[in-house]
């Protein structure tokens, strides 16, 4: 085996290793050491309990998850939770491009006075509501009027950050807002809903249905699908494809697409092309390695993730429904002990992340024969 | 035609304002749970879980009571908490870890898409692969490392772990892809070496990237929950969740201190992403046109 | 040549018919016009022009005219537009005037004579001589474009370059490459060149630049431009030409020049700097003029001036660009790297710096992981003032049991660890993390015989010791103790007049009073306004109809027998029979109707549900409900007095025991969160001592002032100890605890299946009974069969799997306990 052809090839071979190696220290240590030990233990019976001596048990873990009704059944809703994925990210590029240019008015006059209206109309619309003694809609409204304020003296800056703050500052309260909207008799969606579908229709139930959108795919009974209808996996979908189309993926756009080189616009402006055909023929091409990362992460966040979602809000219920193979992790390891057979549920979900992985570098990733 | 409506001036103003219009209106939409939780903060306890925003009652004791300013009502105690020292601890470890991360990342990135050698792909598949590990099965033998390295319960062992994540290397490849060879060809006839490229060509042009990266890590560093609570026993090290978890406890939840708590904390944050993100404008970049 | 005529003749139609075909005019038929078309080949027909264009008035053809055709700009023009007008059926003819007014003159009076259509003039590039022809060209009555260049002051529709903003532009990327100076070139008189002079001019002045003619320099100047980096900008490459030939050879070595100029450079450019060229995007242009005078020539045209909008009308391409920009990007990156550098510094001395010494003086740390209620802070200072030789601190444990895993299997974990449960308990126990404490807990006190009959079977657990002998050993001591009872509020029961229930109370009361208490508001709504009860369980009404959960030894489910299945029955019948618990969405509906928040506890305070099932511990949270329900109706009557029937209640709490049913026995949940010692404890002597704590009257007092359920010990569960005086109105919520203890029951620990997977799968039975209103016995019955069935696969293949199990179960089995459901052999490995 020869690591390289030539004088050329061998500089280069050590100039990469010695670019690689403080990230390689101490991802070995850190992370590949971590990984590989859980491998082993995946084919062992691992366990803290003192009792059960580590033994080497073969593949009768996984064949045990294979054969263990749960463990499809919470598959069936990982999978279906990342349906939205794809939802997401295109939103995420959307937001992302018309946030992209700073969207600052450049005279400053015009600025100044443009802002001094919108906060005089602000302000005298809160009065009326406050005074009409409204005043949630004062503070609906205070917001808006904020924004278009703060929109108009700094541009996109306050944009971006009102986007993107709600992704990593939403905690439990939040969840328990969500609980209040998705409140089939007196929530918000279900109220709005009320006055758009036409009259007798059932409103959905969201977070205590066991409705689903596949509901009328044939499932064993102990997939607890109760149907056709938008229950408690929508309502999580729902929730987090909101929350989440402000937040990593967009940054991650705005930074890719602000690398695009404006010449690719101007011809195409000379070309006579129109915004949307700007966006598909350009933006969407240039960022393609950046889909790329994020399609890959989030598979891989969205099977392991969705646990705190779940575990707040619906308690992996109702009977089971929102419980994903992250919490069934969790469980068997750290309730059971069942460290072995955790790992290796770890393990197949990794070969199922690998496999979407590859597919997308065959399509998604030409660059990378540069 | 000399008069095209679709480039005069009035359709462009409008079509700003539209943009304008719709932009204010779902940034407004998305803001409301965060709304939510900063009325939550002035809200006294009956009225944390009710659906009006604008609290009945407001009161800004919570933020006294979190502040240490003034004591409980109920217990005549002051409560046991120590914002400013977790969140210099968060902030201290979080910004440690970003710029290990950033800086080792990048070179490796570097490495993995821009030299040609031989395993180079390989090698990065391994890296991908090891993210796709649900990460919580892999604390106990992280934690034995640690052990093994006496550095539980040190800043050290809060920062190293963090900082060397596949996660980094792979965006900031991904970034590096996307500036063409022809900028590495141009540098080399002129005799740049690697190190060379790399400092002047590459990384200014990977700018975006790496600002992304630090927003990225610093913010996840910050609100990380797990590895800092396992691995701290000292209360001097504490960082902002895991004090925060004392707000939480099993009996009462108090949900408008942990409201009150959590907007202070999260200022720093705001900050540094409003500063941070103000680089990231289109335009920025050398890439106007080298001769193709 | 033929005529329209011969070909008429020749084909016996009318001519006029024949130049309908040839035009294709749709009066004719398709076959005629076939016939006439290749006739007309046939013999070689061509139309006369001059005829046509005496018949239709038009020409169809336009002229161009351009100083000259050596420039790339002028080929680029001339190109484009007579491609546009060729694909409309257009010609288009390309006169060059040479600069030479004459010509250019004579060219326009040839236009009077109905030779065009139309024409595009380019202007020359000096216009010294030109004022008279431009005169000329106002009076022309044809349609006239001025292209690229030409006179400011005209009438005619101009389409002129923004010589502006490419100027400006270039100029900032000269200026950007990091030179100091500018030579101007521009010498040309036509208004391109005037513009950019002028503009570049401006622009420098305004930056207080220094700005040279390359007219200005002498042997001095030049001198000066030692280690300078200075431009030349001008408009093309024979202007730089010129200049380089009469003057580059006198610049210094050390003087870098850097070049831009406009449209495209020709030449070596080994002597240059830096090389910019600003290229016009002529297609636009050419596109639009050509529009317009198509435009103009039906008469529809305006005649507004028109200006190429700036961001398309040209580009910058860098033919040489040096590093001079990325040197000072990098200086600017470098002064952040030094930033970043010094920041982490400094927080890495305050760090190290500010580490408060744990104050040990002597004493021995001990660690507790429990969670960090506002309680324990007292808690941990009475210890430490009773046992002075340890120090005792909390390290805040998660609700799950991650931490205390992860840290034990490293050898690093706390001295004490809380169980709050018993699924925790079996955890930690089969994990090895606690320490056998039965020896030392009769010498020091904290034995199971402190402990009430019930209590003791919690706290001991059945192991298999080294002799293979079933023996109970204690490892933990519970640090408070709960039953669950019935709480109610007797607002309530005094608004509707009914009679609080007392004693031996059963569930055909406790029913009737519930249904009494489901109030609606109006008559045929559908979620009530307030409920009789909530929060009843699956498994206190399995035992309460005399069933178990699992029998005693653990190795049987008993999930499908009559009695579970009665209380199954009598759970579903509680939601939708009777109708007097909410159902999960009226529960959330009830969240948004105003009042003090969510949860069972709220709602028994703000008197939407009478009763619940709960325990003492729910005090804590009533003590603040109450006390802010107290401060509300104090302030309305601060400002209403006298209006004491409208003022907020205030809640007032009774309590009641768990009902039974009749001819069954009572039965009722309880638990307990205990504490146990680490094996591998860094302090065993202290974490000795906390659990003699724990069975102190110190800690009990402070457990039954701060209403943390009952201590453990049996001793101090007493009323006078339980009385708190800051709080009124608690004597029946303390008289109902002490009295619920005999009745106390929790779902036995089986060796062979951890108790979270037993409550986990009675949690998803309970749901699924819950959640559909209709639902036949029988469906119940299957499910709970099923479910039973379920539990014994699981306990049957831990057993078959662990040989430590399986030892224990044999030696069980000695002692005549009852077998598994399945036969062993048959369970696969």
């Amino acid at each position: 085996m020869r690591l390289w052809e030539g004088r050329r090839e061998k500089r280069d071979f050590f100039a990469a290793m010695g670019f690689l190696l403080p990230n390689l220290i101490g991802f070995l240590a850190f992370t590949a050491g971590p990984v590989l030990l859980s491998l082993y233990m995946s084919f062992t019976n691992w366990s803290l309990k003192k009792s059960i001596p580590l033994k080497w048990i073969g593949f009768r873990n996984y064949t045990d998850l294979f054969s263990d009704g749960d463990f499809w059944f919470y598959f069936y809703n990982t999978g279906y939770f990342m349906l939205g994925i794809p939802l997401a990210v295109g939103g995420s590029l959307f937001l992302a491009n018309i946030l992209v240019d700073s969207m600052r008015i450049k005279v400053d006059k015009t600025r100044s006075r443009l802002a001094l209206i919108t906060a005089v109309v602000g302000f005298l619309n809160c009065a009326f509501f406050i005074v009409a003694g409204w005043n949630d809609a004062a503070l609906f409204v205070g917001i808006v009027f904020l924004a278009a304020f703060f929109g108009v003296l700094f541009g996109t800056t306050t944009y971006r950050t009102m986007f993107y703050i709600p992704s990593f500052a939403s905690g439990v309260a939040t969840m328990i807002l969500w609980m209040q909207i998705f409140n089939p008799e007196q929530g918000l969606l279900n109220n709005l809903l009320y006055y758009i579908v036409p009259v007798g229709t059932q409103l959905p139930e969201w977070l205590i249905s066991t409705d689903n959108l596949l509901g009328f795919l044939p499932l064993p009974a102990h997939f607890n699908s109760s149907g056709f209808g938008f229950g408690a996996r929508e309502a999580i979908l729902i929730m987090g494809f909101w929350m989440g189309i402000g937040g990593n993926n967009m940054i991650l756009y705005i930074a890719s697409i602000s690398n695009i080189p404006d010449s690719l616009y101007e011809a195409a402006d000379i070309d006579g092309a129109g915004g949307f055909a700007k966006f598909w023929h350009i933006t969407v091409p240039s960022v393609a390695a950046t889909t790329f990362f994020i399609s890959i992460m989030s598979i891989i966040g969205g099977l392991q993730g969705g646990f705190q979602m779940a575990k707040i809000m619906t308690n992996g219920g109702p009977t089971g429904t929102t419980t994903t193979l992250a919490y069934y992790i969790f469980t068997e390891g750290f309730d059971e002990l069942r460290l072995g057979f955790a790992s290796s549920v770890s393990w197949v979900l990794f070969l199922i992340v690998f496999g979407a992985t590859m597919i997308q570098w065959k399509y998604g990733n030409k660059q990378s024969e540069a | 035609m000399t008069h095209n409506w679709k480039q005069s001036t009035e359709w462009r103003a409008i079509k700003a304002f539209l943009k304008f219009f719709f932009i204010t209106l779902l940034a407004s939409a998305m803001f409301v749970p965060f709304i939510w939780m900063i009325c939550t903060a002035f809200k006294p306890a009956n009225e944390v879980e009710m659906l009006n925003f604008i609290p009945h009652a407001a009161k800004t004791e919570n933020f006294s009571l979190v502040l240490r300013l003034i004591p409980d009502s109920l217990s005549g105690k002051f409560l046991n908490i120590h914002l400013f020292k977790w969140i210099f601890n968060s902030i201290f470890v979080a910004s440690w870890v970003t710029v290990l991360q950033v800086t080792t990342s990048s070179l490796a990135a570097f490495a993995f898409s821009r030299i040609k050698w031989k395993f180079r792909n390989q090698i990065f598949m391994m890296y991908l692969a090891t993210m796709m590990i649900p990460g919580m099965i892999l604390t106990i033998p992280k934690f034995q490392i640690m052990v093994s390295m006496n550095l539980v319960n040190t800043y050290t062992g809060l920062i190293l772990p963090a900082a060397f994540s596949a996660f980094g290397t792979f965006m900031l490849r991904q970034f590096m892809l996307g500036i063409p060879l022809s900028y590495d060809e141009a540098a080399e006839i002129d005799g740049a070496s690697w190190l060379q490229i790399y400092l002047d060509i590459i990384l200014p042009l990977t700018k975006p990237g790496l600002i992304t990266l630090a927003i990225f890590t610093f913010l996840g560093n910050y609100r990380n929950l797990m590895w800092p609570l396992i691995t701290i026993k000292d209360e001097a090290l504490k960082t902002v969740p895991v004090g925060l978890l004392s707000l939480q406890g099993s009996y009462q939840s108090q949900t408008e201190l942990l409201m009150a708590a959590t907007m202070i904390c999260i200022i720093p944050l705001i900050i540094m992403f409003i500063i941070m993100q103000k680089k990231l404008v289109r335009g920025i970049n050398l890439g106007g046109g080298v001769k193709e | 040549m033929k005529t329209i005529y011969d070909i008429a003749k020749s084909l016996k139609l009318n001519p006029s018919t024949v130049s309908r075909a040839l035009r294709d005019d749709a009066r004719v038929s398709a076959k005629t016009r076939e016939r006439v078309k290749e006739f007309a080949t046939e013999v070689g027909y061509t139309p006369n022009v001059s005829a046509r264009n005496l018949a239709s008035g038009q020409t169809h053809c336009y002229w161009l005219l351009t100083p000259g055709l050596f420039g790339g700009q002028e080929q680029e023009v001339c190109n484009c537009i007579s491609d546009y007008f060729a694909k409309q059926g257009y010609d288009l003819m390309i006169l060059t005037y040479q600069e030479n007014p004459e010509t250019f003159a004579r060219m326009l009076s040839r236009l009077k004579q109905n030779v065009a259509d139309g024409a595009f003039i380019i202007g020359p590039h000096d216009e010294k001589d030109f004022t008279e022809s431009f005169k000329l060209v106002e009076k022309e009555p044809l349609p006239l474009i001025y292209l690229m260049r030409g006179p400011e002051d005209t009438k005619i529709t101009r389409f002129y370059l923004d010589e502006a903003a490419a100027a400006r532009q270039l100029l900032n990327e000269v200026l950007s490459a990091g030179a100091s100076a500018i030579i101007l070139g521009f010498e040309g008189n036509n208004s391109s060149d005037r513009i950019r002079r002028d503009i570049i001019e401006f622009e420098l002045r305004k930056k207080n630049i220094p700005v040279y003619q390359p007219s200005d320099f002498n042997d001095s100047d030049f001198n000066k431009m030692k280690n300078k980096h200075i431009a030349y900008l001008g408009t093309n490459s024979s202007d730089l030409d010129d200049f380089n030939e009469k003057y580059f050879a006198r610049f210094p070595e050390s003087c870098r020049l850097s070049v831009g100029i406009f449209d495209e450079w020709k030449g070596s450019e080994d002597n240059f700097y830096n090389i910019f060229v600003c290229q016009s995007n002529l297609n636009k242009i050419t596109n639009d003029a050509s529009a317009t005078m198509l435009r103009l020539q039906e008469g529809a045209g305006s005649l507004k001036i028109s200006r190429v909008s700036r961001s398309i009308s040209h580009r910058i391409n860098y033919i040489k660009y040096h590093s001079t920009q990325k040197r000072s990007s990098t200086m600017s990156m470098r002064w952040n790297i030094a930033i970043a550098v010094t920041f982490l510094a400094l927080m890495s001395l305050i760090a190290t710096t500010w580490q408060p010494n744990l104050d040990l003086q002597g004493k021995k740390p001990l660690v507790w992981t429990t969670d960090p209620n506002p309680q324990r802070e007292d808690q941990v200072a009475i210890f430490n003032k009773l046992y002075p030789a340890n120090k005792l601190r909390i390290d805040p444990g998660n609700s799950g049991t991650q931490k205390v895993i992860t840290q034990c299997s490293a050898n690093m974990g706390p001295d004490l660890i809380d169980a709050v449960n018993n699924t925790n308990y079996q955890l930690y126990h089969s994990a090895g993390v606690f320490k056998d404490l039965s020896a030392d807990a009769k010498v020091m006190g904290f034995g199971p015989d402190t402990l009430p009959a019930s209590v003791r079977s919690l706290v001991m657990l059945k192991v298999l010791d080294k002799d293979g002998q079933i023996k109970e050993r204690q490892f933990i001591y519970p640090s408070n103790v709960y039953h669950v009872f019935l709480i109610l509020n007797k607002n309530v029961f005094k608004k509707n007049g009914i009679a609080i229930p007392k004693g031996d109370v059963t569930w055909d009361q406790i029913l009737k009073i519930a249904q009494k208490l489901t109030i609606y508001k109006n008559e045929g709504d559908s979620i009530p306004k307030s409920f009789g009860l909530s929060g009843v369980g699956l498994t206190e009404l399995i035992w309460q109809k005399g069933g178990a959960i699992i029998n005693k030894d653990g190795t049987r489910s008993l999930l499908g027998s009559e009695a579970a299945i009665d209380a199954a029955v009598f759970l579903h019948d509680l939601y939708y029979k009777y109708k007097v618990m909410p159902s999960p969405s009226q529960k959330a509906g009830m969240a948004s109707q105003g009042g003090w928040g969510s949860g069972n506890f709220n709602y028994l305070a703000d008197g939407r549900i009478a009763m619940i099932p709960t325990a003492r511990y729910s005090l804590i949270q009533f003590r603040r409900l109450i006390s802010g329900q107290k401060a509300a109706r104090k302030k309305f009557l601060k400002e209403n007095p006298g209006k004491e029937s409208e003022a907020p209640e205030v809640a007032k709490l009774g309590a009641c025991l768990m009902p039974r049913f009749k001819g069954k026995k009572r039965y009722t949940r309880f638990g307990a969160r205990c504490t146990g010692v680490n094996i591998d404890a860094k302090n065993p002597q202290g974490a000795l001592e906390f659990m003699q704590y724990l069975a102190s009257r110190e800690y009990a007092d402070l457990i039954n002032q701060g209403a943390d359920s009952k201590p453990g010990p049996a001793k101090y569960c007493t009323m006078e100890m339980m009385k708190n005086p800051r709080y009124q109105g608690e004597e029946d919520v303390d008289k109902m605890t002490i009295a619920s203890v005999p009745f106390g029951r929790a779902i036995p620990r089986s060796p062979f299946i951890s108790i979270s997977k037993i409550s986990r799968i009675v949690n998803k039975i309970q749901q699924k009974i819950i959640a559909k209103e209709d639902l036949t016995r029988e469906e119940i019955a299957i499910a709970l069969k099923r479910v039973a069935m379920q539990t014994d696969e699981i306990i049957a293949r831990n057993i078959k799997r662990t040989p430590h199990l399986y030892k224990f179960y044999n030696k069980l089995l000695e002692q005549g306990a009852q077998p598994i459901k399945f036969n062993l052999n048959e369970v696969s490995e």
